[in-house]
């Protein structure tokens, strides 16, 4: 710790108060974790995607001072005096930041990485809040979901599907890693912590400063707001998705109308029934054998006996979890589309191939408890001792199963 | 002395207490073996991602610096000859990393910052790498410890140079070494050491035979490997 540091006598305080208190460790990742957990419910909730307004989490981060056992106006005046700031600043004068800050910089001393990258997580939702009010005030879904739709590879935006998944997973993570050694030698290195934090999210709307050579101004020519403002001017959007029954289709299966709630649940029951009352289940050896060209090196057998397993009625939450989950992650398409074989290939990229989606993840955690029951009783080894690519593969064997199941029940065929 | 009948109790008894140090060995042995093959497994937990096409790309976008430096000094119609050995080469690597269902990794420039690299870094990074490697494992090493290292890549090459093209053997040998260093980087590249791993761990395991078939795999590494061979033999006639 640098000498004479204000910051570092707050640590100091922080330090006695761990000392003292033997469950604050585990007090502060859980409050932490609760916090991330409650924004990223409302976000999944929301749905508004990079145009989202993350939840206003501000008590439960201020309580942190109580349960910490720090005094608020004795911490501003270490960062006042720490990083000399002037009256008139806003941002780096707010307690929201510096408890966070705090807890960081602490945590990076006691290599508490997990509780230094949640901190990071919750002080960096604020800013992106901040930025994005200022630069989009009104945002409007459709165009945002153009724009990120159309983003070249360079953006992050682009890799996540959501701006809290793009934080947590790459931000917090990163920024931590990359002022560790500085905060570690001086603690009120911090402030390039902050100041990098508000530069990253910064970056994400407006980029790429240019001068205009009418009126001689510096102009942004890429981030989000800047292509958002470009993609609403021209009127370009991409609309919500739904799964859409196409109005000439002449097939007389049932049809899966997801314009209602009351109306999806209900086709999610039937489809489930549809799947757990058939426990002699016959899929077809033309199928089978796709699936097998899709694992390129799955045994027919196997994928058989993994894919009949899954018609049963103790799996019956799990199947209803997995249909709710995959509708939602499914693009808009036509009924035409559905059935066909178009729509495996569809799963494949939108369900089997996606890395970084909440949705997907979701659903990989609840077939991945499905499949450890399935192997303990059929193949008699523990599932979880595969490797992640293995246990992807077997994954995709449910998924394959899904979609034909869907597929047989709203299509009437096969 | 023993009676008959107590010999033969002690017989029993010896054998029953031979059977239990045994299976007790045999439980050992069992246990040492899944507690050695255990790190593997829980290893390919933490190291690998699924396999996507994009990494693919990337890799394959990447790894185009070190085959423009293998096979810059070819002419024009040899060039030709090789793109096409080449691309049918790249579409065997990615499937077996769609068969293993690994993320593509990039051997050696992950340090650079991808695609968003340089391309002069890029070019420099894959040259110097190249140098490195043949350095180490082949300037670097007398001819017995060349041989040593690549019995298994040299005998079949230089067999065939012997009696079909009727070449001098030490001749036959010297140009099956380098064949055999090449064919070795070009492995490094195309599959970094840890998804040699997983390759080898796929192609021997039992548990992963239950499920999925190895024989499958074990034929896409093959044609890889002759692929591979006939790149080299073009690249070392060059070098």
């Amino acid at each position: 710790m640098s000498r004479g540091s204000q910051i570092d006598v707050v640590l100091k305080d922080l330090t006695n108060h761990f000392k003292t208190n033997r469950n604050a460790k585990q007090k502060l990742k859980v409050d932490l974790e609760n916090i991330v957990r409650k924004v990223y419910v409302d976000s999944i909730n929301q749905n508004k995607g990079y145009c989202i307004s993350f939840k206003n989490v501000e008590s439960d981060v201020l309580a942190l001072y109580d349960s910490l056992g720090l005094d608020q106006p004795k911490v501003l005046d270490a960062y006042v005096k720490d990083w000399e700031l002037p009256t008139n600043v806003y941002m780096a004068r707010n307690p929201y930041y510096h408890i966070l800050l705090t807890i960081t910089t602490f945590a990076l001393h006691q290599r508490y990485d997990k509780i230094a990258t949640d901190a990071m997580t919750i002080l960096l939702i604020k800013m992106w809040n901040g930025r994005k009010s200022k630069f989009i005030q009104y945002c409007n879904v459709d165009t945002m979901r153009y724009v990120v739709a159309n983003l070249s590879g360079k953006y992050y935006a682009r890799k996540y599907d959501s701006p809290l998944l793009m934080i947590s997973d790459k931000f917090s993570p990163s920024l931590v890693e990359k002022y560790r050694a500085q905060i570690l030698r001086d603690s009120k290195q911090n402030k390039r912590l902050f100041d990098q934090s508000f530069g990253r999210i910064y970056q994400l709307f407006v980029q790429g400063m240019k001068p205009d050579i009418t009126t001689g101004k510096s102009k942004a020519t890429g981030g989000l707001a800047t292509l958002y403002h470009a993609a609403k001017k021209s009127g370009y959007s991409i609309s919500s998705p739904k799964i859409l029954a196409s109005n000439d289709d002449t097939n007389t299966g049932p049809s899966l109308d997801m314009y209602t709630s009351d109306t999806h649940e209900e086709s999610i029951n039937n489809i489930t029934t549809f799947i757990i009352v058939n426990n002699n289940p016959n899929y077809s050896d033309p199928f089978v054998k796709y699936v097998g060209t899709v694992l390129k090196n799955g045994k027919e057998e196997q994928i058989r006996l993994v894919m009949n397993s899954i018609h049963n009625i103790k799996y019956t939450e799990h199947i209803k979890e997995i249909l709710g989950l995959m509708f939602k992650q499914l693009p808009v398409f036509e009924k035409s589309e559905l059935c066909s074989v178009k729509f495996f290939s569809i799963v494949k990229q939108k369900i089997i191939s996606s890395k970084h989606s909440p949705n997907v993840t979701q659903i990989k955690q609840i077939v991945d408890l499905l499949l450890d029951d399935i192997f303990r009783n059929k193949f008699h080894v523990s599932y979880n001792s595969y490797s992640t690519p293995v246990r992807g593969k077997c994954r995709t064997m449910i998924f394959m199963a899904f979609a034909y199941n869907i597929q047989k029940y709203i299509c009437g065929k096969k | 002395m023993f009676q008959v009948n107590n010999q033969f109790e002690l017989a029993e008894q010896s054998l029953k207490a031979l059977n239990k140090l045994q299976s007790t060995k045999a439980n050992l042995l069992q246990e040492e073996a899944e507690a050695k093959a255990l790190p593997k497994v829980n290893y390919a937990k933490f190291v690998f991602e699924e396999y996507d096409d994009d990494s693919f790309e990337t890799k394959v976008k990447m790894d185009s610096a070190y085959y423009n430096v293998l096979l810059g000094k070819l002419e024009e119609s040899q060039q030709e000859a090789v793109q096409s050995i080449l691309s049918g080469m790249l579409k065997t690597v990615k499937t077996i990393y769609e068969t293993i269902n690994v993320k593509p990794k990039i051997y050696g420039l992950q340090r650079l910052n991808g695609l968003n690299e340089n391309q002069s870094n890029i070019d420099q990074s894959a040259t110097r790498i190249i140098s490195d490697f043949v350095t180490r494992n082949y300037y670097r090493l007398n001819m017995e410890e060349r041989e040593h290292k690549y019995i298994d890549r040299v005998k079949d090459v230089s067999k065939d140079l012997i009696l079909q093209e009727g070449i001098d053997p030490t001749e036959a040998v010297k140009f099956s070494l380098r064949t055999a260093v090449i064919a070795e980087l070009l492995e490094h590249i195309n599959f970094p050491m840890t998804v040699r791993n997983e390759i080898e761990t796929s192609l021997t395991s039992t548990k992963y035979a239950q499920i999925f078939d190895p024989e499958v795999l074990q034929n896409y590494w093959q044609s890889y490997q002759e692929q591979a061979l006939n790149i080299s033999k073009i690249v070392s006639a060059i070098l």
